[in-house]
């Protein structure tokens, strides 16, 4: 695990006002990360997805944030405007979701999109930005980058979209990359591709990497470190690579409650919800 | 006897003028009591075969004879036989009427088909999916996605069916969730000895559950396992 | 299977009043609105403090005062007598159109979507040409064959208004057609008039609602317009576009006697449209 801490969270809290009171999706959770592959592992409710947009300043009111500390970089971001956000997103922070289709604008060129985060927070020229478009578009693996540079989103396949998708994310070089189940829509022999670039691109910019995944199994092999979560905590840390082997019951059960082929005529395991504090 | 029994199948489209074969010459027998199961990619076709077999989709060339009798295109199903054909639907946001409480949505299946003591059937069929009765009372989109799968198996059993068809039963849920309802779906097939068609895009489901499958790419079968290639992993593999 | 327990927290089952208001503030005041209007129509001999066609031609063309008020007409009549009874032809119009139209138009909507072929073809031709037919020369022609009087009127209009619940119910129809509640109903045996009306139904009604409500603004308006060109009720009968018309001969001097109904006018289209835009805002998001 690299040293110096990239990013800092204590006490991180999203609420939201309900019928019945104001209701915590994320409670009070802590982590630090350095340079490294962080996994964060879930159900639906888990709070993940809301921490991740906790940590890119997405969340819409009327949800609140709260934290006692939250640095990337040593950056306070409790303090920043939305002024001070906007450049942060994109150019400090990029974040990557499930869906290119809906991430990517339909009637703009790919070229464009690619060249779009350069044009908000870098000071580069016009011949500068599309160099650095191309190139980028070279690094994530298109066959033919100065026809994609052309193209348009609707002219690609799933797994080109999520590729046009880091390209984008990645151009303005962020020191932090949030990717939020980015291969759950993709067919399964396209994931691991997407994946596998990903990690390379992080690798070789020394930027730190959080995954959000449903599927154990994929945060086992591609991170350094996991963060399990269940209705808003951090119920398990681990490396990764241990998390077949976790003794906490709900990491347990959720790795072994898994079908496959050699449980043909067994009961799967299941969550003992009651047990786990679900409750009503 | 073959439960469902289907030869040369063919399910075209028409698309303003062109013709397209959506189902190309299918065919395939099921046993009374075994588990099929069917995976491919989206668009292979994997789901208009069910829909053919649940009489959902009656626009069909070939023949087809399910539970022992041959049934006929462009007819619908009636009597026995659409009792004893039901389905249970991937979205369970989708097949649950919004508007219709849980109690009516499983009453009504029991009245229009004349069964009797409605109310004492409703309950049963509850506390088979491990509710109580109170749940009734509730409309879907009171109770969580699984709980809703819950309630759309319990009513897919209210007719006592033969044969169970299951579009992606699991694939709208979360982990936990899935071993739950696939755990259910074991102990009901067990105990009411119903025969299974499943389709799946996922390898895993298909190799937990079933007992032979096929593989399915552009309308046609492309491969057939049975359970010691499953068990090998057949059914994962490229 | 051991019994497990509902491990969801539930929602109550009935909406209370005080959540409805607050998630659409619009909708609970044009509520409020049209349910003051019909109070005041329900009550209005209570509410009303004079006779509103006793004439008083000694008292005539008075402004607003304590004795009157929003003042007197041309003959003496108490304006607010005459603005309170003038809710009464309104609602009544109202209440012809939506019993006529809406079954109609949903029933044929239902049944085109549903059965599609040539059922759709020819429900939807009659539809397309009673579309064809503008309101107001549709009621004036009525009024003119068949004399002029509120349920003349209220059936031309009627006539005229149908097509378009017809249209939305029939592509909202056809939609579901694919949808998996109506596939599993099926599986269920659930054919024919029952799926029809019990599954259906529910689910093109919220839509047929929010339309009809914002359609009744409209209406208000074009019944106003026949009672100024006197094709509405009989006079003495209040009501206010008749009033409007005779209040225009004297707007320079005495302006209120055409103001006050042409307000009322306004008022209750206006809480009708108040309605039909925060019952979209409730049907929508909520669903599903």
């Amino acid at each position: 695990m690299a040293d110096p801490t990239l990013l800092n969270v204590e006490k991180l809290s999203v609420r939201f006002p309900s019928d019945r009171g104001p209701v915590e999706v994320v409670h009070g959770i802590s982590f630090a990360m350095g340079a490294e592959k962080l996994g964060l592992v879930g159900e639906s409710g888990s709070g993940k997805s809301m921490t991740a947009r906790a940590l890119i300043g997405l969340v819409a009111k009327p949800g609140r944030v709260t934290a006692d500390r939250l640095m990337l970089d040593g950056e306070d971001l409790t303090a920043l405007t939305p002024r001070q956000w906007r450049h942060w997103r994109g150019s400090r922070i990029g974040l990557v979701l499930q869906d290119p289709k809906f991430a990517l604008d339909p009637v703009m060129s790919i070229g464009r999109q690619v060249e779009e985060p350069l044009k908000l927070h870098t000071a580069a020229k016009k011949a500068e930005r599309r160099e650095r478009a191309l190139a980028m578009l070279e690094a994530v693996g298109l066959p033919d980058p100065l026809r994609a540079y052309h193209s348009y989103p609707h002219q690609l396949s799933g797994g080109m979209g999520q590729r046009v998708m880091l390209a984008a994310t990645l151009i303005a070089e962020p020191r932090l990359l949030i990717a939020d189940e980015p291969t759950s829509a993709l067919d399964r022999d396209l994931r691991d591709q997407v994946l596998d670039l990903m990690l390379k691109l992080v690798d070789e910019r020394e930027m730190g990497l959080i995954l959000i995944s449903h599927d154990l199994d994929q945060v086992a092999r591609f991170c350094d470190r996991a963060l399990v979560m269940y209705r808003g905590d951090i119920v398990d840390r681990l490396p990764a690579s241990e998390l077949a082997n976790s003794e906490h019951p709900y990491t347990k059960t959720l790795w072994a409650c898994r079908p496959s082929p050699s449980t043909f005529g067994t009961l799967l395991p299941t969550l003992d919800r009651v047990s786990l504090g679900a409750g009503a | 006897m073959s439960l469902v029994d289907i030869s040369d199948l063919n399910v075209t489209f028409r698309d303003q003028d062109v013709g397209r074969h959506i189902l190309r010459g299918i065919t395939l027998a099921i046993e009374d009591g075994e588990t099929f199961g069917l995976l491919g990619p989206s668009g292979c076709g994997k789901s208009t075969l069910l829909r053919v077999i649940a009489g959902l989709n009656r626009d069909w060339h070939g023949s087809m004879a399910l539970l022992g009798q041959a049934v006929a295109p462009r007819r619908r199903f009636t009597g026995t036989l659409r009792r004893e054909v039901q389905m249970v639907f991937q979205d369970p946001y989708a097949s649950l009427h919004p508007r219709h409480r849980i109690g009516r949505a499983l009453r009504e299946p029991l009245v229009v088909n004349g069964l009797d003591n409605p109310d004492q059937r409703v309950a049963e069929a509850l506390a088979e999916v491990g509710f109580g009765p109170d749940v009734a009372a509730r409309y879907p989109h009171q109770l969580s996605g699984g709980q809703r799968q819950r309630i759309a198996i319990a009513r897919a059993l209210l007719l006592r069916p033969k044969l169970l068809l299951l579009d992606e039963p699991t694939s709208a849920l979360d982990m936990s969730v899935q071993a739950e309802i696939l755990n259910l779906l074991v102990t009901l097939r067990a105990r009411f000895g119903m025969t299974f068609v499943l389709v799946s895009h996922d390898p895993d489901v298909i190799g937990h559950m079933c007992d032979r499958a096929a593989r399915m790419a552009e309308g046609r079968i492309a491969a057939t396992f049975d359970r010691p290639a499953l068990a090998a992993g057949a059914a994962a593999a490229r | 299977m051991t019994n497990l327990p509902l491990t969801v927290a539930v929602a109550p089952n009935r909406l209370s009043l005080a959540s409805f208001a607050r998630r659409s503030p619009t909708a609970a005041i044009g509520a409020a609105l049209v349910v003051l209007i019909l109070l005041v129509a329900v009550f209005a001999p209570f509410l009303a403090p004079y006779d509103p066609i006793a004439q008083d031609v000694a008292n005539r063309l008075m402004p607003p005062s304590a004795a009157h008020w929003f003042g007197t007409d041309g003959f003496g009549r108490d304006l607010l007598s005459r603005l309170i009874y003038g809710t009464r032809p309104t609602l009544m119009l109202l209440a012809i159109v939506i019993l006529l139209t809406t079954p109609i138009g949903i029933a044929i909507g239902i049944v085109a979507g549903f059965y599609g072929g040539i059922v759709e073809r020819i429900l939807m031709r009659i539809t397309d040409i009673a579309m064809a037919f503008p309101k107001l020369v549709l009621a004036l022609a009525f009024v003119a064959v068949l004399g002029a009087g509120l349920v003349n009127g209220a059936l031309a209009l009627a006539l005229t208004a149908w097509p378009a619940y017809a249209r939305q119910t029939r592509s909202e129809t056809v939609a579901l057609r694919r949808s998996d509640y109506l596939a599993a109903a099926e599986m269920m045996g659930i054919t024919g008039p029952r799926l029809l009306f019990g599954h259906v139904l529910p689910l093109v009604l919220p839509g047929a609602i929010v339309r009809m409500a914002l359609d009744l603004g409209g209406i208000i308006l074009i019944a106003a317009g026949l009672g100024f060109l006197g094709l509405g009720v009989r006079p003495p009968t209040p009501e206010w576009g008749a009033m409007v018309a005779e209040g225009t001969q004297v707007i320079f001097d005495q302006w209120w006697v055409a103001a006050t109904p042409g307000a009322a006018i306004l008022l209750t289209s206006f809480a009708f449209n108040l309605l039909s835009d925060g019952l979209r805002d409730l049907m929508d998001p909520r669903n599903g």
